[in-house]
């Protein structure tokens, strides 16, 4: 047993249920009771020893035969220990009321927020305890509970909530009605009473977005402006809400794989890659070494292509539109090698579970060692229009500064985080693939500004090069998939000759696998940050529940914090410095 | 009779002027997109006409023939006024601007210059003067458009322009007190001689020429300084609701205004018409023409520096242009003028 | 002609100070301040003060006014009739104008005017082609009106430190908001 888990058992005796180490990794689990969530949190918070400085994710699932049928789990990370832990309380159905750990981890508000919109449980002492991704006056009951079908309840038109075309719009007295300004227009908390009295505010309410060219997709920003100043962001989600957890629980393991993709559209692979990992992980399968180098590979070259992605439009944003022609060349080229290697250049679908679906060609990693030799040259380039331009660092230095302690507890990860002066990785921290294997740093900013991010996602890119070269110099030889023959299908060319192989294909592309009974939370380090999925499989070839562990929300939790007192112009500095994509944002 | 012929040679004078002007904008939106897309990398316009050389007239089709949209609560006759109001002062300086060399002919007893419109002896006030009332369109085109984003985007064209004004206004001072006097003509006259008696070199009006270039950037809200119209936080500021032809009158307006300044620009620290060398080149009549491609080249020098900082330069914050054109603009356009009186006495 | 365009001018200025009275919307009325503004600009042309017609729009149209409207829509006073109660004393006070105002016409003996004046801008029309408008104006400000200018400019230089001072007391105080530079 883990010296942390006796630890917390013999501090709360009473209120820690049960403690043990779960799966083939031994995940460390504590089941507690839910009124002592915030007083265990606050231990595991404070606790040397324990360090959970950050929380990673929180969800629910639900159980309806169960007595308690409710669970909630907390996914505790600690930085300094580099350790994890997962905390559950039960709930029961009639009243699925849990304490807020809001107290504790400043970024469990969307969290909580999301887990009280998707499964109905109510966070006590939650400051804003609102529907996030559903529609605010949706009525329909909890999507992810078990028993709300994954269609929807009824026809679409039925919901009232929709517009209907057919029918003359209702009159709006204004284009935010009065009731409806209380839920953005709360007390700002940082402003004393009196400084309202003193200064007559002339306060204008801006809605940013949902159409709105530096949205980055659809998401709604309410402002609220004294002058240009912004005095409180709230951040309107769920514009791009798919249900994709609730789809994924109706679909065979190997069939989320396209789903994935559409997460975080810039950067598909990587969110391919973290969800296989999260497969192979709940299967304890192991995955071939030549299959872990191209893996590596290409979610490098897909981190390079977020990241050119990412400065492309940030640049953008803040006017110099010669850097966004500029990286969407060098992507094109990457896009092309794609195209090559597995045929779409935008919704990727490479990576297997154990393995990838096709090998590299010596034509690919010419090609790619051709990139290699002249991105740096280019990257220098974006370095002299950027750099040192004088306006640039005007724009970007002491601009949505977020401490590194701050950081942490909102649940920032990836280079939000390490701009922060925060050297986590998962690459480094929790090693997969083949970065363990290659030599590379992981690039640390020193203020937590806007320009310490944008140094350290161009820094990256010279990394992710780095990686690319030397991974494609170790390269073993050898398979590509692993050899499990109830999980992987077999090959192509076998299925259309030998009739055993085309049984075999046929049984698991209907009936998919069956892993082991049991739950998973596996990270990955996706260009924007900790890209995590959470199953729970109940040993059926659909997952029970999946959750994902998207960095684009959680950093949109910080929004506020980082938006509060700067100029309206510096919105579009402060959305694009998280590099968030709301497909990833919303799911 | 001198009367009817004045205005007639006026006429004719307006028609080819505005008509020149107009030639300009069609070229300088081509230009504008292939200059930027050769400096990115990439191709620009190509679908329209040989390398896509008919460009201007597809846009200026499609903008004709657009649907003419007033938003619902808008304020539809300052909607309907505001780009005209933007686009008449564009046009008007161009009276006194003097395209070539200072001749006179005389015409039925009329004495007739051919190359400037109205040689009026205040000729850069005038300009001024109606340079200052292009920010009504803006801010009128704001305010009506019942938009909260053009409503910001009309109030940051209107601080803009008065600050940005006052450091073009002290910024030619400079060449005023060289020349003594207000008029184009006589400004351009002092210069002749070389490109060493020219205001920038000879007149060492550096300081003033780099005030003056940024100001007028700022002051035709372009990038750095498109602040106004910035898409990626105001969508498209004072022109967000607008669409096609009111939309092409602002588009022309602020194109009409960097030629403008470019012109005024090039006459007032680049010697205007006269060539880099004493004299003209070619004998007689073709003398002249060798002026105004002089002053061509000189213009179309400046609009291609409007279009070089656009593709090289992010976008300024408010706060930053502020602070940027009261505290260091300002400072220096004052330094100039004192440094210039003094030594101008000095040697006299 | 000079009369014409003395009578057209003269009638649009009295014509529009009217309606920035009349007019229930600020914008409108800042609007019909401008056309006014231009106007004036306009007798200044027919008296051959080209200078002053000029600085009358940079100044006033292309400064002042802007500030104006900038005011007028920030405060989007649309709907406020609290400026419009206050008849009794916009009554006694036109009234001391226009007493004002038939005092003065009435001594500079009516009929003799137009005369005068055409006189007046023929001498300083011929003056200023001589010597140039602007110079006159020039020298006229530092030389016979050297004392008055100066102190105008002191009392803007002393309006403008009080203004600057106003608007900070509010900016000066300790604010949550953060200061990015």
């Amino acid at each position: 047993m883990h010296a942390l888990l006796t630890r917390l058992a013999e501090r709360f005796p009473d209120a820690v249920l049960a403690v043990r180490e779960e799966g083939p990794y031994k995940d460390l689990v504590a089941q507690v009771k839910p009124a002592a969530v915030p007083e265990i949190a606050r231990f595991l918070h404070d606790d040397p020893e324990a360090a959970f400085d950050m929380l990673s994710d929180m969800l629910a699932v639900d159980y309806p035969e169960d007595e308690d049928r409710f669970e909630v789990i907390y996914l505790l990370k600690s930085l300094p220990r580099n350790h994890r832990l997962r905390l559950k309380a039960r709930l029961p159905e009639d009243d699925p009321t849990i304490p807020t750990v809001t107290t504790v981890w400043k970024g469990a508000n969307f969290l909580e927020r999301e887990v009280f919109d998707l499964m109905g449980i109510t966070f006590a002492g939650h400051p804003d305890l609102r529907r996030i991704l559903m529609p605010e006056d949706y009525d329909e009951g909890y999507p992810l509970r078990k028993d709300f079908p994954t269609e929807g309840r009824g026809w679409r038109s039925t919901f009232p909530f929709l517009p209907r075309l057919d029918e003359p719009a209702a009159p709006m007295a204004s284009e935010v009605p009065e009731d409806q300004h209380r839920p953005f227009l709360k007390e700002a908390e940082g402003l004393p009473k009196d400084t309202k009295a003193v200064r007559r505010q002339e306060e204008l309410l801006l809605n940013m977005g949902p159409q709105h060219p530096a949205t980055h997709g659809v998401l709604r920003m309410v402002l609220e402006l004294e002058g240009e100043r912004i005095v409180k962001a709230t951040p309107d989600l769920g514009y791009l809400h798919r249900g994709v957890e609730k789809l994924c629980e109706g679909l065979a393991y190997q069939q989320i794989i396209p789903h994935t993709d559409r997460l975080d559209y810039v950067c598909s692979m990587t969110n391919n890659y973290a969800y296989v990992r999260a497969v192979e992980k709940l299967l304890n399968l192991a995955v071939p070494p030549r299959a872990e180098y191209i893996r590596t590979v290409v979610a490098e070259m897909q981190r390079i292509i977020g990241h050119l992605f990412w400065l492309g439009t940030q640049a953008l944003d803040i006017g110099a539109m010669t850097v966004f022609f500029w990286t969407f060349r060098e992507r094109e080229v990457l896009l092309d090698i794609f195209e090559k290697l597995c045929g779409a250049r935008l919704t990727l679908n490479y990576y297997r579970i154990g393995g990838v679906d096709s090998d590299f060609t010596p034509d690919l990693v010419q090609r790619l060692g051709a990139f290699l030799d002249t991105f740096p040259a280019h990257l220098h380039e974006y370095d002299e229009l950027l750099l040192t331009n004088r306006i640039w660092l005007a724009r970007t230095k002491h601009v949505a500064v977020i401490s590194a302690e701050d950081a942490v507890n909102f649940g920032c990860t990836g280079p939000v985080l390490r701009g922060s002066g925060v050297a986590y990785d998962i690459r480094k921290a929790e090693p997969y693939g083949a970065y363990d294997k290659v030599e590379w740093e992981v690039p640390v900013g020193k203020n937590g500004d806007t320009y310490d991010r944008y140094w350290v996602r161009l820094e990256e890119m010279r990394q992710s090069a780095k990686i690319i070269r030397q991974c494609l110099a170790q390269m073993p030889e050898g398979p590509i998939i692993a050899d499990a023959p109830q999980i992987i299908p077999p090959p192509k060319q076998k299925v259309m000759r030998d009739m055993e192989s085309l049984i075999h294909h046929f049984i698991i592309f209907t009936q998919g696998f069956k892993p082991p009974k049991g739950e998973t939370y596996c990270s990955s380090e996706a260009p924007k940050g900790e890209l995590g999925f959470f199953i729970v499989s109940d040993g059926g070839p659909k997952p029970y529940r999946m959750k994902i562990r998207s960095p684009s929300f959680v950093h949109l939790g910080a929004f506020d914090h980082m938006a509060r007192g700067y100029l309206i112009a510096d919105i579009v500095t402060i959305f694009g410095t998280y590099d968030v994509v709301m497909g990833e944002c919303d799911r | 009779m001198d009367m009817l012929v004045f205005a007639g040679a006026s006429v004719a004078k307006i028609a080819v002027v505005m008509v020149t002007v107009l030639i300009t904008v069609a070229i300088l939106t081509l230009a504008e997109r292939k200059v930027l897309s050769w400096m990115q990398d990439r191709m620009g316009p190509m679908e329209v006409g040989p390398y896509g050389i008919l460009q201007p007239i597809a846009d200026g089709i499609k903008l004709f023939f657009k649907e003419d949209i007033i938003p619902a609560g808008a304020n539809w006759v300052l909607f309907s006024l505001a780009p005209i109001i933007s686009l008449i002062p564009a046009f008007i300086g161009f009276a006194v601007v003097p395209y070539g060399p200072n001749i006179e002919y005389e015409l039925y007893g009329v004495t007739i210059k051919p190359f400037i419109i109205s040689d009026i002896n205040i000729g850069i006030l005038y300009v001024l003067a109606f340079a200052s009332i292009g920010a009504y369109g803006v801010i009128l085109g704001g305010w009506a458009s019942n938009n909260k984003y053009s409503l910001l985007g009309g109030l940051r064209a209107a601080a803009q322009v008065i600050s940005y004004e006052l450091n073009v206004g002290l910024a030619i001072i400079g060449v005023l007190i060289l020349a003594g006097s207000l008029s184009l003509v006589t400004i351009a006259e002092k210069q002749a001689g070389g490109f060493w008696h020219w205001n920038l070199i000879g007149g060492l009006q550096i300081i003033g020429f780099v005030v003056y270039v940024i100001s007028s950037v700022a002051e035709t809200n372009r990038l750095p300084f498109d602040l106004p119209e910035a898409d990626s936080e105001l969508v498209a500021g004072w022109m967000t609701e607008y669409s096609g032809m009111r939309f092409a009158f602002f588009f022309m307006a602020e194109y009409a205004n960097m030629i403008l300044v470019s012109c005024i620009a090039s006459v007032l620290f680049l010697g205007g018409y006269h060539a880099p060398y004493p004299g003209t080149l070619l004998p007689g009549i073709l003398g002249y023409f060798e002026g105004v491609a002089w002053f061509t080249v000189k213009v179309y020098f400046f609009l291609f520096l409007f279009f070089w900082i656009r593709a090289t330069l992010p976008r300024l914050r408010y706060d930053q242009l502020m602070r940027f054109g009261w505290k260091v603009m300002l400072p220096l356009a004052l330094a100039n003028i004192v440094i210039t009186a003094i030594v101008v006495y000095v040697l006299r | 002609m000079a009369t014409l365009s003395f009578f057209y001018f003269g009638s649009v200025i009295v014509l529009c100070a009217l309606l920035v009275v009349i007019f229930r919307n600020p914008v409108y009325s800042v609007i019909s301040l401008l056309v006014m503004f231009f106007h004036i600009a306009g007798l200044f042309v027919t008296l051959h003060a080209e200078f002053l017609a000029a600085v009358q729009l940079i100044v006033y149209a292309g400064a002042i006014l802007v500030l104006y409207l900038f005011v007028v829509m920030i405060l989007n006073l649309q709907q406020d009739d609290s400026y419009q109660r206050q008849v009794k004393w916009g009554l006694g006070l036109g009234l001391l104008a226009l007493a004002e105002v038939i005092a003065i016409i009435s001594k500079a003996a009516l009929p003799d005017e137009p005369a005068q004046s055409k006189t007046a801008a023929a001498a300083a029309g011929e003056a200023a082609t001589v010597v140039g408008n602007t110079e006159m104006v020039g020298k006229a400000l530092y030389t016979t009106y050297l004392f008055p200018f100066e102190v105008a400019s002191l009392i803007l230089l002393v309006a403008m430190i009080g203004a600057i001072i106003m608007a900070k007391k509010g900016i000066m105080e300790p604010g949550p908001l953060r200061e990015s530079k």
